[in-house]
């Protein structure tokens, strides 16, 4: 019996819109902050490593609240748009992190529905007034109050773009509820990591969440949450496969040794070309992914198999350019090992349970976890 | 013909438990705080001299010339325990075997006026110009030259990857005393030199920092028109290259332990790491197989390590096994080190947890000093008898 789903529904288009009018705007930013401007980010002392000049030339031109709908003032995008913009964005050598982490965040939001303050906060951030880049699990405990207000202590690890972010969206423990804390009352830590994440690790010392920014989750949008982030990060990363394609292939037929390019041996083609072709299957999964979940279907098994196809592909293809480049990939002047180095952490997952094979298997195959 | 019998077990045990103290005085913090530092100031000069006061760096000079006389096993355990106890040998591991061109082919005089110093320190032999932005893999290729000028040679040219340059007083370089269009064989024409840093500098030669993934401190070096005397050359002119490939699989045994060594210390974290998990929650059975399997491709290669360091020893011809070691090598310390990235997840990322450093390193055992698929090319053609594939 085939699990429901994997059929293919070719009622729903699989054939991506023309967003080519908003891919041209978000590679026109992309050209003016080129590879020295990611480069440059890492250098920096802690608190300057977050891409502020970036995000604030992509809110300006209406990319970064683009999901959020009409009535909260947004441009009530697609995700098919939005995948467009965060892949365009990582073929073009640049990172969509704190974007992604925001289209997450406005899907939280968007679950809370008319709770609380949740619409004013879209509009803030529609309008580029307000941000919300991180998204922390908090460790410790979130007391209520007489005022249906929360007081959190406790810490969270590893939150990226925690200080650049005027909210931060944090996910209480044993909860479905969640709230929005204001920064600038988290004690945090900068956290030195192998890429440029601009990770914190934050201290919650008795900090008061007052009523307007408590939400509770409803279980379908908490999934559509997840399986948006899915999908973004999917994107992100068939982005950087067309990156690493695109720059390893033009390395092999430039280097010439023993008197031939060498992308004329095997050697160094066939992993060229296998890695390619793992990033075009990655992309069609893609699309099926996102066309579902515009369609209004919850898309998780087609969200995790294009999650993990994608960024595995992304890892073989960064991989493969990487040894193409020979010594060359070590230089940090040729801006392969900074995304080969992105492209390996995104494999990684915060908690094992959370891992694409364990979801794959538990939640779609059905088998039973140990 | 049998290979020379290598111990299987932890050879060498003076040397494990003095170096494994002595690298217990620079923790994880020293690594780190180091990385934060500019190309210039991101040497560890305290770790190094440590090192070369215990004499580990000069095990393989001969007792003659002021070292310990040892066999390169010895040198391959000094460098594999440096590694398992989370330093970093790649700073100043070419002080070890660099010399050895030098020991085989040079002059009574020139082994007279440099190894002694080179044992005891005071010199240091750490550089070696020989990979070009032009010639990796290619080495006969190379474009700089030395001219016959005014007793000596004029170099021109230019070097890239050449690590430590400017921590060192030596320079051991390979250059073109012949035009490549006026040999017969194109590995003929090709000289060694032994160069002067302090008096090149001062004469032409430029170094230039460039800023890695990796912190092997490693240069571009520029070469406008520097002249060296004519006792910087090393042996006959023209016959340069056959004299650095027989160092190169003395160095291939030696950087080969580095790579076990990392594997074991990548081991020896994700182990740990393991052993406190599953007693928290599942019993994470597809990262025990990783690293159960990350075990067995190391001890494999290890083995492998073991017989050709054996070989080179007992002075056998040991090209092939010395490049399977250090492709093995290669291969299974990826393996445990993205084994151990994965125990740990997206912790592991965290520079504080102390795996995605020697993570980074060992990106280059898969890569240098010698590309894989020239490993794989040479076995093909030399071992298995294939025609030649490029």
């Amino acid at each position: 019996m085939m699990i429901e789903h994997d059929r293919i529904d070719f009622d729903i288009p699989v054939l991506p819109e023309d967003n080519s009018a908003i891919c041209d705007t978000v590679a026109k930013i992309c050209a003016d902050h080129p590879a020295e401007y990611w480069r440059a980010l890492e250098k920096k002392p802690a608190g300057e490593r977050f891409p502020k000049d970036f995000m604030a030339a992509m809110t300006k031109a209406g990319m970064t609240g683009a999901t959020i709908p009409e009535e909260h003032g947004g441009a009530d995008l697609t995700i098919e748009a939005v995948a467009a913009i965060v892949e365009t964005v990582h073929a073009s050598g640049a990172n969509a992190a704190a974007m992604i982490a925001q289209y997450h965040a406005v899907e939280r939001l968007l679950e809370a529905g008319a709770q609380n303050r949740a619409a004013e906060v879209l509009e803030a951030v529609a309008e580029g007034a307000a941000s919300l880049y991180a998204n922390a699990m908090l460790k410790g405990s979130a007391e209520a109050d007489s005022e249906q207000g929360v007081t959190l202590s406790g810490t969270a690890d590893r939150v990226t773009g925690a200080c650049a972010s005027d909210w931060i969206l944090v996910d209480l423990p044993e909860s479905d509820a969640f709230v929005l804390a204001a920064r600038d009352k988290i004690e945090a830590t900068p956290v030195r990591e192998l890429t440029n994440s601009d990770a914190w690790d934050l201290d919650f010392d008795k900090v008061r969440v007052p009523a307007g920014e408590v939400f509770r989750s409803t279980n379908s949008r908490k999934t559509r949450a997840a399986n948006v982030r899915l999908v973004l990060d999917a994107a992100a990363a068939v982005g950087d496969g067309r990156f690493f394609s695109h720059r390893g292939t033009q390395y092999a037929n430039e280097r010439i040794v023993f008197g031939s390019p060498i992308g004329s041996y095997q050697g160094i083609q066939f992993p060229l070309a296998r890695a390619h072709i793992e990033v075009e299957a990655a992309n069609i999964a893609l699309r099926r992914a996102i066309a579902r979940i515009d369609a209004g279907f919850e898309g998780t098994s087609e969200s995790l198999v294009a999650h993990h196809l994608a960024v595995e592909a992304a890892w073989n293809m960064a991989d493969a350019a990487f040894t193409t480049y020979g010594g060359f990939a070590f230089a940090r002047e040729y801006d392969i090992e900074r995304k080969w180095r992105d492209v390996r952490a995104a494999r990684l997952s915060a908690l094992p349970e959370a891992d694409d094979l364990a979801r794959i298997g538990a939640e779609a195959l059905g088998l039973v976890a140990e | 013909m049998t290979t020379p019998a290598f111990s299987i077990g932890n050879d060498y045990n003076e040397y494990r438990e003095s170096v494994a103290a002595l690298c217990a005085d620079f923790p994880g913090t020293y690594w780190r705080e180091l990385e934060d530092q500019p190309p210039s100031a991101s040497y560890p000069a305290d770790f190094v001299q440590a090192l070369t006061d215990a004499g580990y760096l000069a095990v393989l000079i001969p007792e003659e010339y002021g070292g310990a006389g040892k066999p390169v096993r010895a040198g391959a355990v000094i460098l594999e325990t440096i590694h398992r106890a989370g330093c970093s040998a790649g700073p100043c591991h070419a002080q070890m075997y660099t010399m050895g061109t030098l020991l085989r082919h040079g002059s009574e005089d020139q082994k007279q006026k440099y190894l002694p110093k080179i044992a005891s320190g005071e010199l240091r032999l750490q550089a070696f110009g020989v990979t070009e932005p032009t010639t990796g893999s290619d080495t006969t290729q190379l474009r700089t030259r030395a001219e016959k000028r005014g007793g000596g040679y004029a170099v021109n040219g230019q070097k890239v990857w050449t690590s430590r340059a400017a921590h060192s007083d030596l320079m051991l370089l390979l250059a073109r005393t012949t035009p490549l269009d006026q040999v017969k064989s194109r590995t003929d024409g090709v000289s060694v030199f032994l160069v002067d840093m302090v008096e090149a500098k001062k004469n032409g030669m430029k170094i230039v920092p460039i800023d890695a993934m990796v912190n092997h401190n490693t240069t571009e070096i520029f070469f406008d028109d520097v002249w060296l005397p004519e006792d910087s050359l090393i042996g006959e002119e023209g016959k340069g290259f056959k004299y650095i490939l027989d160092g190169m699989n003395a160095e291939r045994c030696l950087v080969s332990a580095e790579a076990i060594g990392n594997a074991r210390y990548f081991l020896d974290k994700a182990v740990a790491r393991l052993s406190d998990l599953r007693s928290a929650s599942q019993s994470r059975q597809a990262d025990v197989h990783a690293v159960s399997d990350a075990f067995a491709r190391l001890e494999a290669a290890d083995l492998l390590v073991r017989r050709a360091a054996a070989m080179f020893d007992a002075d056998m011809k040991c090209g092939a096994e010395a490049n399977m070691a250090k492709f093995t090598s290669g291969e299974a310390v990826w393996a445990c080190a993205e084994a151990c990235l994965n125990v740990y997840g997206k912790d592991g990322l965290r520079s504080d947890r102390d795996i995605e450093h020697k993570w980074r390193d060992s990106r280059m055992s898969r890569n240098s000093p010698v590309s894989p698929n020239m490993i794989l090319n040479f076995v093909g053609q030399h071992v298995l008898k294939l025609p030649r594939s490029y």
